[in-house]
């Protein structure tokens, strides 16, 4: 069963300035096979694979394809060998067809005019063979994300590409959409295409790569066959050290600090669910599941709600954000990027956003009022910089959701509302948020959190509810269950699937 | 009726002004030497500013060609400038008081209004220097509130202008009263 | 340390930029460092400084106001009526205040609560207030104040001309409200995430009108001066005072996506166009010439601010 090595990368060095991004790289890739690339944020994945594509210039070391060196390597060239980058972000055009945007750059030309039917016949073809069963002439922005992604996969096969780079592909993706993904991948390996797959998730590496290749501070800690390795076996790769996922610890419920009854919107159906001290409640759904709505409700963003929203037993008769906040709830939302941070500021500002009495004293800024509280809290949240006027953007994922964590530790909300903590963040990072969260609601606060990681919330929740087409299709105590059992009420239609049984 | 007719003339009347303007200009400047009794010979070269209004309109470039041309037939340097724009009287003013350090022997300004230059002309009269005013006026009383000086102007009076005309065709259509119904 | 510091500040580009032509025109023309060009310089700058800090307030919300020629123009129209109608200075010129922050006003209300693109919004206003400017002084200058409010144009208080007075005076409460209160310190959240703004209730609404509201002040402040300095008031008045206060500001490294920038940054570039226009003049460009040349020496500024941050975000 031995395979053709189709392309060898050996000893790739680069440094940046201050950084060594890469030492002594080695990887190798065999025909039509899916290759895992993993690494914490920063360990030099996203730099290998743009010196691979021609991004990046390398200091050292060679890449071989098809046995021969490559001496010059640039984004065009790499197309022209048959290398292609699916990037995190689309590269289509919006407001052009399926057809054309397969087609960009190698038009089918008749007698000097562009043959749209040539075009939309040969795209169709492709798009069968993918099992994508939608005309040709279809708007790219009329597209799920899954599918543009789709389009972005047969625009390189369409150029003839052997190896397809996909970089988090499953980003931004819902559950079902990662199914098709992998269906797109396994054609892909029956073209004997092979694929360099970089993801954060450990569960689809393990589904859907034949080997992984693992990398730790820009070093090559280790290529496996995936089915000899265990995940803690490649987490421990990763961060180089046994993470201890903490005991949860046996909680006492105390007061009820919020309750939701009767939650109604054009979204979300009659939810109904209580929050006492010191727990931590999970909500499971699915991407569009509904889960961000009862956050929105809750927070004051959404005021046209049916229902009631107790906090500490007072009734919300005029929800806002600003009576929210008064009332000690704080809300971490799922893109930390548009709707968390101010990415131009420091950190100090980003943590005391919300704060009026606290820092401003008659309109005016006591700027070391501010710089105490922020020190204090990004130490408590366990930041990797002391520099309170560090600017923002500049911070990795992690950091960035410490930062918004430490927001509202800061102004000591008592009700955490927690949108997908953990989304694109390293699996140290990710350990120690859910830690955070933790150890924040055995000091007499709770809180909300809401995710499609499920494993997640098997570690952090004291109770899950799990919601479907924005109605609760069932609660549990979080013992004796698994990922499974969540993933099939999650994926229960709104419960459509038990009321028929 | 008769309105179009007059701003008709109006327009002949200007135009052949244009036409004759060379030749005015010649006797215009044989009239001020013979008045002076000649130009005075000097070994000094002087040096002049002019400000106009703006050079986006023929007439202010006509009249910069002028301001060169008299400078070489009367053996003087001058250096003409305007404003970016013409309703910029802050500009035209920022202009003027820049140039006032420039050490000139005199100066020629075109003002945007009455007024907007009189500040930067007062700052010349403490510094003894010249200022014309041509083709359009500063007005007499606030300048002397600004303790300006103004030592000569050489300004068109367009009303008077406007009136020569109108007075001409009144006189010559006088007794054609059928016109005046019209 | 130190150094690092200096070359990350955002003022760094327009900093060198002026330095540079300082020296310059100091050895272009023997004139140029005399006592009077300098004050002549102040003097000239004065307005366009004034006009710069509003805007500045405006640019980092990531907003743009182009309106401000035009909101000079009816606050010197309108005092200039009053006085000539014999009504009061001080009363005329706390008219011609209050009518800039009502302009400022409908800016920021049109801006902020229909939240139409600012853009827009101000291209508007500019014809609106032109117009109204227009029609209410039937496109005649207005000529001839008291001596009162003369001074504040042409006046000096020991050899310093009062405007450069009054823009100090503006620039020191500015720098402070911009850098130590509430308003500056929103006004540059909403610019950088209006979304992360809202979600922690704070009133964007109100900050946004506010800041709206201290450009059209400054804009008063800035016609107040000129109307004086120029005994008139034109209704013609300098449209393009907007684009060079936008210039000057943009010029300092403020973004126009808004999140970045100073009030200092702001003056700094004010006084760079200040010292360009000076020099030129003192040089004999003809007027075309120095617009072509501040559109060049714009770039410069932007580029090597370009420069900068791509350096700061490699470290």
């Amino acid at each position: 069963m031995e395979k053709r090595t189709i392309l060898s990368v050996k000893n790739i060095c680069k440094s940046f300035p201050g950084v060594r991004a890469l030492n002594n790289v080695c990887f190798d890739l065999q025909e039509g096979e899916v290759h895992a690339l993993l690494g914490e944020n920063g360990a030099g994945k996203s730099t290998l694979i743009k010196i691979i594509f021609g991004l990046l210039k390398k200091d050292s070391g060679e890449i071989i394809l098809n046995g021969k060196e490559l001496k010059i390597i640039s984004p065009l060239k790499s197309y022209e060998n048959g290398i292609a980058l699916i990037p995190q972000e689309r590269t289509l055009l919006m407001h052009k067809s399926i057809a054309e945007n397969i087609f960009l750059g190698l038009e089918p030309m008749k007698n000097k005019i562009i043959s749209k039917t040539a075009m939309i016949n040969k795209s169709s073809e492709l798009m069968k063979s993918f099992n994508m069963n939608i005309a040709p002439e279809t708007l790219v922005s009329e597209l799920s994300t899954g599918m543009q992604q789709t389009v972005e996969i047969i625009r390189a096969i369409n150029r003839k590409a052997k190896i397809v780079i996909m970089d988090e592909p499953t980003g931004g993706l819902s559950a079902q959409e990662v199914k098709t993904l992998f269906e797109v991948i396994k054609t892909l390996k029956e073209k004997n295409i092979s694929v360099i797959y970089i993801s954060h998730r450990m569960e689809e590496i393990f589904e859907i790569s034949e080997r992984i290749t693992i990398l730790r501070d820009g070093e090559n800690s280790g290529t496996y066959v995936t089915q000899s390795v265990t995940k803690e076996k490649v987490i421990e790769m990763m961060a180089g050290k046994k993470i201890s996922s903490s005991e949860r610890k046996e909680i006492i419920p105390g007061d009820k600090v919020l309750e939701v009854k009767d939650l109604s919107t054009s979204k979300i159906k009659n939810i109904n669910f209580e929050l006492r001290k010191g727990e931590i409640l999970g909500i499971a759904g699915l991407l569009g599941s509904g889960r961000t709505e009862i956050f929105e409700c809750i927070y004051g963003i959404n005021r046209n709600y049916k229902g009631k929203v107790f906090i500490n037993s007072e009734e919300c008769t005029n929800p806002s954000v600003n009576n929210a906040i008064k009332h000690g709830i704080g809300f971490v939302t799922e893109d930390r990027k548009r709707t968390g941070l101010s990415l131009k500021s420091s950190v100090a500002k980003n943590i005391t956003l919300p704060m009026k009495n606290e820092i401003f004293k008659r309109g005016i800024i006591n700027t070391k009022n501010m710089k105490k509280i922020s020190s204090e809290y990004s130490e408590k949240v366990g930041l990797n910089t002391k520099d309170m006027s560090f600017i923002s953007g500049n911070l990795s994922g992690g950091n960035q959701q410490k930062v918004l964590i430490a927001r509202w530790m800061a102004k000591k909300s008592g009700i955490l509302l927690l949108d997908e903590p953990t989304v694109g963040v390293d699996v140290n990072a990710k350990q120690e948020i859910h830690n955070l969260i933790r150890n924040y609601c055995s000091e007499n606060n709770a809180a909300v959190v809401a995710s499609s990681d499920f494993p997640e919330l098997l570690d952090v929740c004291s109770r899950i509810i799990v919601i479907s087409e924005g109605k609760i299709v069932k609660e549990f105590e979080n013992k004796n269950i698994d990922e499974k059992i969540l993933l099939e009420y999650a994926t229960s239609a709104g419960g459509k699937i038990y009321e028929e049984n | 009726m008769k309105k179009y007719l007059v701003v008709f003339l109006v327009f002949i009347s200007i135009f052949s002004i244009g036409l004759s303007a060379q030749s005015a200009f010649e006797r215009a400047k044989n009239d001020v030497l013979t008045e002076l009794g000649g130009p005075v010979k000097t070994n000094k070269v002087y040096r002049v500013g002019a400000l106009e209004i703006t050079l986006a309109n023929p007439f202010w470039v006509t009249m910069k060609e002028g301001f060169e041309a008299a400078a070489k037939d009367f053996g003087f340097k001058i250096d003409v400038v305007a404003a970016p724009s013409e309703g910029d009287a802050s500009a035209q003013l920022n202009y003027l008081e820049t140039m006032l350090i420039k050490g000139y022997d005199a100066l020629c300004i075109s003002p945007i209004n009455p007024f907007n230059l009189i500040p930067a002309v007062s700052k010349a009269t403490q510094r003894k220097i010249p200022v014309i005013a041509v083709g359009t006026y500063v007005d007499p009383q606030a300048a002397e509130d600004a303790g300006a000086k103004i030592n000569g102007m050489l300004a068109v009076d367009f009303e008077y202008q406007g009136k020569l005309p109108g007075q001409y065709i009144a006189e010559k259509f006088k007794d054609k009263k059928m016109l005046k119904q019209q | 340390m130190k150094k690092i510091n200096f070359f990350r500040a955002p003022e760094f580009g327009v900093s060198v930029a002026l330095i540079g032509l300082f020296i310059l025109m100091s050895f272009l023309s023997p004139l140029f460092l005399s006592g009077y060009n300098l004050i002549n310089i102040l003097l000239q700058s004065s307005t366009y400084m004034i006009l710069s800090i509003g805007m500045t307030f405006v640019i980092v919300t990531g907003g743009i106001d182009l309106s401000v020629g035009s909101i000079a123009v009816v606050s010197g129209i309108l005092m200039a009526s009053l006085m000539k109608n014999g009504v009061n200075v001080y009363l005329a010129i706390i008219a011609g205040l209050i009518i800039s922050i009502f302009c400022g006003f409908i800016n920021g209300f049109l801006v902020s609560k229909i939240s139409l693109p600012s853009f827009i919004v101000t291209l508007a206003t500019m014809s609106i207030f032109q117009g109204a400017a227009l029609i209410f002084s039937g496109g005649l200058p207005i000529y001839g104040f008291p001596k009162s409010f003369s001074f504040l144009g042409i006046g000096s208080v020991l050899s310093v001309p009062v405007p450069v007075i009054i823009a100090l005076i503006c620039i020191i409460i500015s720098v402070f409200v911009f850098k130590k209160t509430k308003i500056g310190h929103y006004a540059l959240a909403i610019g950088d995430n209006r979304q992360a703004v809202k979600m922690c209730g704070i009133n964007i609404f109100k900050y946004e009108m506010l800041v709206y509201m201290i450009n059209g002040f400054t804009t008063g402040i800035a016609a107040i001066i000129t109307t004086a300095r120029l005994n008139s008031a034109e209704p013609l008045g300098s449209m393009s005072m907007g684009l060079d206060a936008v210039a000057a500001v943009v010029m300092s490294g403020t973004s126009l996506s808004g999140g970045t920038g100073s009030v200092t940054g702001a003056i700094i570039g004010s006084l760079l166009m200040g010292v360009l226009r000076n020099g030129m003049t003192l040089l004999n460009v003809q007027s075309y010439y120095q617009n072509l040349i501040i559109g060049i020496v714009i770039l410069i500024a932007v580029f090597i601010d370009k420069i900068r941050n791509d350096y700061s975000y490699k470290k």
